[in-house]
């Protein structure tokens, strides 16, 4: 068998060269797409299914006795609570950034609450809801490594969570630095902390937080942002019905003073206005 | 998902990215068995040695790394040495793990490839004044390696399929450009049908030869 | 801004770690007991004298033998939904045990029932049994001898394997020190612990396939 297992090794990767001239396997017929009708499909199961992360304080990660805690929780159950949905809510913590548009896809949750960035390449694949909340993107560094901007990280190994919006800038704004990808923003963390990475461009409030808690004191953030992101909710296309109910509950979430009090909560000051006229 | 459009055009553009990522793996592969080979080896000596120094703690190693899965030591290896200030660049810890869990299944391999050998030979090694270094370069090595050969292959498929597990700890591999390419396609389904179509092609294709040139230079004496 | 500090490993932690422990072994259970009864059918075809049989089963066991269990799983659990089979995360992760496990397990299914000599099959026709017959009192019985030393090896991997499972989210025990470094930092005595329970659970596993070997052996 294994000797024939040349022949079909061979005749594989014949198939496989082939196909790239076929231009069938490009362009296959197009089927009508299917509408989506999350809205109804949660009320009837009566259950919310909401994907967070639960490893990136404040916003979704553990508490000491393991309970998934943070912002986006918060809101979440705001979202399944009485006066809203009156569901149950079932939290999924989503292992990486990644994961947050698979999961979505693969309907494994309903909605993602996750810091999620609003990107057009990633629109492409997910529907983005109107933004919640405003943040940043910062970086965090070793203090010996003295980074004051973008042009400093050219000459620096540079640590990212891949397919965070601060891979992409960082591509972009410093296209000679190492990178060094990662799957989670913690394990990217490990490596600045470890000497692996000079720095880690990751959300601001993110960097804030953990040059903080730094236990050997030897990281800095930069203070003053590189960016603005709003973060969004996180819905499949072809939702309508379900973007516009999740759309209207931001816009509750914002006038009726909720998300000022959350936010005050986690982060111990007032929230930047998403909108000027909320 | 009704009306997903199948487009694989994307991936196959994309295909000297994975390429790249495949040489990486079979990098550390290849790199891994040669040194797995080297440290298997000594641990069949020390397991198959009088002295209680050195097969009690050879085998305490076997049994250890065999019985917990390669994630957790990779985990182990590249994060919790670090903590205790003991830092490894990434490509370096995934193939140490690699190593380290590899050489405890070699010992057995090798170990069992020599006790293979009928005793007689070691004495008639013995009696012609051979030392123990050349009696395991002229009689045990060159029987035992045709006793150890076929694990030996099976163990280097074992390495480059798992050695996807470097991935977790941000070596370039081709399960990593896999989740790259994802990333930027967004197309989960076609990308990893093809990365696996990339691995199996390239296990048989390297199994393939290996078994003939076992047959080749591994004729059975009658 | 809120301190979330946590520096030592608590009593919550503990708990966890043995949720995870738990939840490995379900998920091995469910996955080598599912994948065996694949297996049966696999094996089966893969020993039988007919083309048609032997070489699809032969194809399938060699396609999952040679590909990595991380591809197998991140197809099963994200490329599978998008042709609208919704797998929730455990199931994903038996699913892909199941499979990759079935593969092996067929191997060692087709060499149990190979193991058994042609002078049984002829003796057994002999005296008049069926094909249905033989297979229940004279090959199953024997073959089975044969394969269960290599069924627990293949159990023991299936342990340390399913530690892959714990990249889509599912909290087995791997998971658990994931979550646990994490939030502690604390990933040299996380990952010692994990792999102290891995071992707590293979170990006696490796010791037991030893010993029904060699108790079979004597049975002759």
């Amino acid at each position: 068998m294994r000797t024939r297992g040349v022949w079909l090794g061979v005749l594989a990767l014949g198939a496989l060269v082939g196909s790239l001239f076929f231009p069938v396997l490009g362009h296959a017929a197009e089927a009508g797409p299917q509408m989506q009708d999350t809205l109804n499909t949660v009320v009837k199961r009566g259950e919310l299914i909401v994907g967070t992360f639960d490893f990136f304080p404040p916003w979704g990660f553990r508490d000491a006795q393991n309970n998934l805690v943070g912002l986006d929780v918060d809101i979440a159950k705001e979202m399944a609570g009485d006066d809203v949905l009156k569901v149950k809510l079932t939290l999924v913590p989503v292992p990486t950034t990644q994961d947050r548009i698979n999961f979505l896809l693969s309907g494994k949750i309903d909605v993602a609450i996750s810091n999620f960035t609003a990107t057009l390449p990633r629109s492409k694949a997910i529907t983005f809801s109107n933004p919640y909340v405003i943040d940043g993107i910062g970086a965090i560094y070793r203090k010996d490594a003295k980074i004051k901007s973008w042009a400093d990280l050219n000459t620096k190994k540079v640590a990212v969570t891949t397919g965070s919006t601060g891979e992409i800038l960082l591509k972009e704004q410093a296209p000679k630095a190492t990178i060094l990808r990662f799957d989670q923003a913690s394990t990217a963390l490990l490596a600045v902390q470890q000497g692996k990475a000079d720095a880690q461009i990751e959300d601001f409030t993110y960097t804030v937080y953990h040059a903080g808690r730094d236990p050997k004191k030897g990281l800095d953030f930069l203070k003053q942002p590189l960016a603005f992101q709003p973060y969004s909710f996180g819905v499949r296309k072809f939702d309508q019905e379900w973007l516009n109910y999740v759309n209207f509950f931001i816009y509750r979430l914002q006038q009726s003073g909720k998300m000022k009090e959350l936010y005050k909560k986690w982060f111990n000051a007032e929230p930047a206005r998403v909108s000027p006229t909320w | 998902m009704h009306g997903y459009v199948f487009q694989f055009r994307p991936v196959f553009l994309e295909l000297p990215l994975l390429l790249s990522g495949a040489l990486v793996t079979l990098h550390i592969s290849i790199l891994t068995l040669f040194f797995s080979f080297i440290v298997g080896t000594i641990g069949a000596l020390c397991r198959l040695s009088r002295f209680q120094w050195l097969s009690g703690p050879a085998r305490w190693y076997v049994e250890f790394i065999r019985n917990t899965p390669l994630l957790v030591q990779l985990f182990f290896i590249y994060f919790g040495l670090s903590q205790i200030n003991i830092e490894v660049p990434n490509y370096l810890a995934g193939l140490i793990g690699l190593v380290v869990n590899n050489s405890a299944y070699l010992t057995e391999i090798v170990r069992a490839g020599i006790e293979a050998i009928h005793k007689g030979q070691f004495e008639a090694g013995h009696s012609l004044g051979l030392s123990f270094l050349q009696l395991m370069r002229y009689v045990v090595f060159p029987q035992a390696f045709r006793v150890i050969y076929p694990p030996l292959c099976n163990q280097f498929i074992g390495i480059i399929l798992w050695s996807s597990l470097v991935s977790t700890i941000a070596v370039e591999d081709l399960a990593l450009r896999g989740k790259e390419l994802v990333t930027e396609t967004f197309r989960s389904f076609e990308v990893y049908t093809v990365v696996t179509l990339v691995y199996v092609v390239m296990t048989l294709i390297i199994s393939g030869i290996l078994k003939l040139v076992g047959r080749r230079f591994f004729r059975r004496p009658a | 801004m809120p301190q979330y500090v946590q520096d030592s490993l608590n009593l919550y932690d503990a708990v966890l770690f043995l949720q995870g422990l738990g939840n490995t072994v379900i998920l091995c259970l469910l996955g080598l007991g599912l994948g065996t009864l694949i297996a049966l059918f696999v094996g089966l075809a893969r020993a039988s004298h007919f083309r048609w049989f032997s070489w699809p089963a032969g194809l399938y066991i060699e396609v999952i033998r040679d590909s990595p269990l991380l591809m197998q799983l991140y197809l099963v659990f994200f490329a599978l939904p998008l042709l609208d089979l919704q797998v929730p995360i455990l199931v994903a992760g038996v699913a892909t045990l199941m499979v990759n496990s079935s593969a092996f397990m067929a191997e060692i299914v087709r060499g149990g029932i190979q193991s058994v000599g042609r002078d049984q099959w002829e003796a057994a026709r002999g005296l008049g049994m069926g094909y249905a017959q033989v297979m229940r009192w004279v090959v199953i019985p024997q073959a089975f001898r044969v394969m269960v030393p290599p069924g627990v090896g293949l159990l023991i991997g299936l342990i340390k394997d399913s530690s892959v499972i714990s990249v889509i989210s599912y909290m087995e025990l791997t998971r658990v020190g994931q979550i646990l470094t994490e939030k502690t930092f604390l990933s040299f005595q996380v990952f010692g612990i994990v792999a102290a329970l891995y071992f707590v659970l293979c170990y006696p596993l490796s010791r037991l396939a030893l010993y029904v070997e060699r108790r079979l052996k004597v049975g002759g």
